[in-house]
């Protein structure tokens, strides 16, 4: 395996592994170009992986401390994961592209109170290129001529209900879960365990492509159990090498070329935060103001329905059923932005977690016995960045690295609240016109899955903490890789765009380097 | 009659959140514990997630991992204790009498305390986790040692309309 020293001052350090952090690495060694990627988490072979939730969660969730303010869970307001390959070992792998309005947000919807809406610097002529290498790589199915995955029991629920309701873009969805064994994966065997990390590696997840693929190209190295948690810079503005903890916490410090960061928002706040110094006051990249504010998570709620009859939701994928429909905008429904529904699935201890929180006693239990009647879906819609929703630092609690515990702070636009009356009632509808017997909202219950915002892309450095390709305004040579760099959230799960970002990133930061700009 | 004897209870039960809230110092022991706190433990976890067909064992095996934990802290010892005198105000036999109603609202009047929370987020997670309550409820378990569920059943409902 290829190792860097630490004083080896041609490496590009990415930090994190993830879908941001594992495709730029991978894309940028392939290009030639020296990688050592900084990753907190152990690496895990596919062995490690079981079908069992509450062991998954132990080795592969972000367990660290963080406190969440607003409507965001307090003891667990973020569910992300430290491990080689990221939370593309929890996601569930739904792909969809951002639409032109959702890209162009301002333009759209218009001037609206309490928002810092914007439209991104990036247009869907210069993405879409990025998009289809993106689908191609993880073999996205409804995509490059790729079957659907079959419908699971709870998707034939969802689909059903939907039909009732004049629905009519309704389907699977388009997965990076592979239908037949495509680039060396197997396929999907409906394990019902996505959000554990699949087992047979039929769910992309960088852990097992783009890692072994950069790997492979002889300029890459993945050091684990390295935690990011200082980045240092000349008073020529560039970054010059990065500050670590290894595994026994002892530190250490990565000479870098460049520096790009995907440790998936919060990480990325913190890490921006925390290399704060006389030059940078409010930290590293920041003197716009806006790193870790405008942090957006989706409108996000569940609905699950007491079907008639027995659905045992747990068989089979995850995500596999998407209603687009309610994706357009549409001012007739009294809110901006449109919604996706998308069916999700719960084991029985999450059921217990999440249904109705803090629950117990006799009608509880009553109401979880009726766990193989229980049909679910997801609404993901719009979340309009505010300045107020923010990732900040704790002024004085610390975690076991030595670091400031992160604070997460969301609540909820007007408009999102009228989306999400609107999304709870279409997926009551979806149920009650099968029959339903009982239908439980479920509301400001879940940890933030998608994180975005908090280092936007935009034209003006005072604005925005990054130009349109991920590269800080402050400093040439520092790059953002993730969510974070989202100037809006658009209604589409993440990632796909986080992944095109990145592979637009890789190329440019390619030329960039080799024409010795950077 | 009945209401004289809740408040009563009731009475204990704010004695009991009194002590809590008085807290633990350092260094003290923990409070052993004896057969009867296991067994009234045992019948309250039951009362947080009652499922009168589950195999009874569960909520005993569940009590021996929230003990174990117990054992291993002063602090929730203590505040188990008080907790557990406040319930059975001193007499671990006369809450195994109580009728469960009575039980659901002296628990419910120590549901926001520290203590409360704790057990019932390990009982959640122990009684939700456990295999027999997975069979109780329909929830098959680990799938990969049999293919996932391509062969067996992830689309066989059979009940929807046409
Ligand atoms: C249950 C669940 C389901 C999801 N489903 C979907 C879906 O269907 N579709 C979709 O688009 N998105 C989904 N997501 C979101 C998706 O997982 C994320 O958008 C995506 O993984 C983000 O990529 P990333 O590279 O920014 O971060 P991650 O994939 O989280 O990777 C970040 C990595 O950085 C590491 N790291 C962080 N800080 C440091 C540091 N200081 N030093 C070193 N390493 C560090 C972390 O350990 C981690 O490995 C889901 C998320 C969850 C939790
Ligand atoms: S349902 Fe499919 S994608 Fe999900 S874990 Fe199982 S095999 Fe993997």
């Amino acid at each position: 395996m290829t190792k860097f020293s630490l004083n080896d001052p041609s490496v590009v350090v990415v930090i994190g592994s993830g879908a941001g952090g594992g495709t730029l690495s991978n894309a940028l060694s392939n290009n030639g170009i020296n990688v050592v990627c900084l990753e907190a988490g152990k690496r895990l072979a596919l062995e490690d992986i079981v079908t069992n939730e509450a062991e998954m969660f132990g080795k592969i969730t972000w367990l660290d401390e963080r406190q969440g303010k607003g409507v965001a869970p307090p003891p667990f307001p973020v569910w992300n994961c430290k491990t080689a390959g990221g939370t593309t070992m929890h996601w569930t792998a739904t792909c969809e592209r951002l639409l032109e309005h959702e890209l162009n947000a301002r333009s759209h919807y218009g001037d609206i109170k309490d928002t810092t809406l914007v439209d991104w610097p990036v247009t869907l002529d210069e993405l879409e290129p990025f998009y289809a290498i993106a689908e191609d790589r993880l073999g996205v199915t409804g995509t490059n001529g790729i079957t659907r995955l079959p419908g699971n029991n709870n998707y034939l629920v969802f689909e059903a209900g939907a039909k009732k309701l004049g629905y009519k873009d309704v389907n699977t969805g388009n997965l990076a879960i592979n239908s037949s064994p495509r680039n060396g994966r197997g396929s999907c065997q409906q394990l019902g365990f996505c959000a554990s990390g699949c087992a047979v590696g039929a769910k992309w997840s960088t852990l097992y492509t783009d890692i072994p693929e950069a790997e492979q190209s002889g300029h890459f190295e993945l050091r684990t159990e390295s935690m990011a948690v200082r980045l240092n810079h000349d008073n020529k503005g560039r970054v010059t090498g990065v500050d670590y903890l290894d595994k026994n916490r002892v530190r250490h410090t990565q000479s870098a070329r460049a520096i790009c960061i995907a440790g998936n928002v919060v990480e990325t706040t913190r890490l921006l935060l925390n290399s704060q110094c006389k030059q940078f006051p409010n930290g590293l990249a920041n003197h716009s103001g806006q790193v870790g504010k405008n942090y957006m998570r989706h409108v996000m709620a569940g609905v699950v329905g007491v079907m008639p009859g027995k659905v045992h939701l747990h068989r089979g994928a995850h995500q596999a059923g998407i209603i687009k429909d309610e994706r357009p905008h549409n001012d007739k429904r009294g809110f901006f932005g449109g919604l996706l529904l998308e069916t999700v699935n719960f084991t029985p201890e999450s059921m217990a977690r999440f249904l109705k929180p803090g629950s117990w006693g006799q009608a509880y239990a009553e109401l979880l016995e009726k766990y193989d009647h229980m049909a679910a879906l997801l609404i993901v819609g719009e979340d309009p960045p505010m300045s107020a929703n923010s990732i900040t630092l704790h002024p004085t609690r610390k975690d076991h690295y030595g670091l400031p515990v992160p604070i997460v702070h969301y609540e909820h636009h007007d408009n999102s609240r009228k989306m999400l009356r609107y999304g709870l009632d279409k997926g009551r509808q979806i149920y009650e016109a099968l029959g339903a017997k009982q239908v439980i909202e479920m509301l400001d219950v879940f940890p933030a899955t998608h994180n975005m915002g908090t280092a936007r892309m935009g034209n003006d450095p005072r604005a925005s903490v990054c130009n349109h390709w991920g590269q800080t305004h402050d400093l040439d040579n520092l790059f953002i890789s993730d969510g974070s760099l989202f100037p809006t959230s658009g209604s589409a799960n993440p990632t796909l765009t986080i992944i095109a970002l990145a592979l637009r990133q890789a190329n440019y930061l390619t030329s960039r380097i080799q024409s010795n700009a950077i | 009659m009945a209401m004289k004897r809740r408040e009563f209870l009731r009475l204990n039960i704010n004695l009991a959140l009194l002590s809590l809230c008085g807290g633990v110092g350092a260094g003290e022991i923990a409070i052993p514990w004896s057969g009867n706190d296991k067994k009234t433990l045992a019948d309250v976890l039951y009362q947080l997630f009652p499922h009168p067909r589950l195999n009874k064992d569960v909520y005993k095996q569940v009590t021996e991992q929230i003990s174990h934990k117990i054992a291993q802290s002063n602090e929730l010892a203590s505040m188990m204790k008080n907790a557990m005198d406040g319930l059975t105000g001193n007499s671990r036999e006369k809450w195994s009498m109580l009728p469960p109603r009575d039980k659901t609202e002296l628990l419910e009047e120590i549901q926001h305390t520290p203590f409360f929370q704790f057990v019932l987020n390990e009982t959640l997670s122990g009684v939700y986790r456990h295999p027999d309550t997975w069979k109780l409820l329909g929830f098959e378990g680990s799938s990969l040692e049999f293919g996932g569920y391509i062969n067996r059943g992830f689309n066989d409902i059979d009940w929807l309309p046409e």
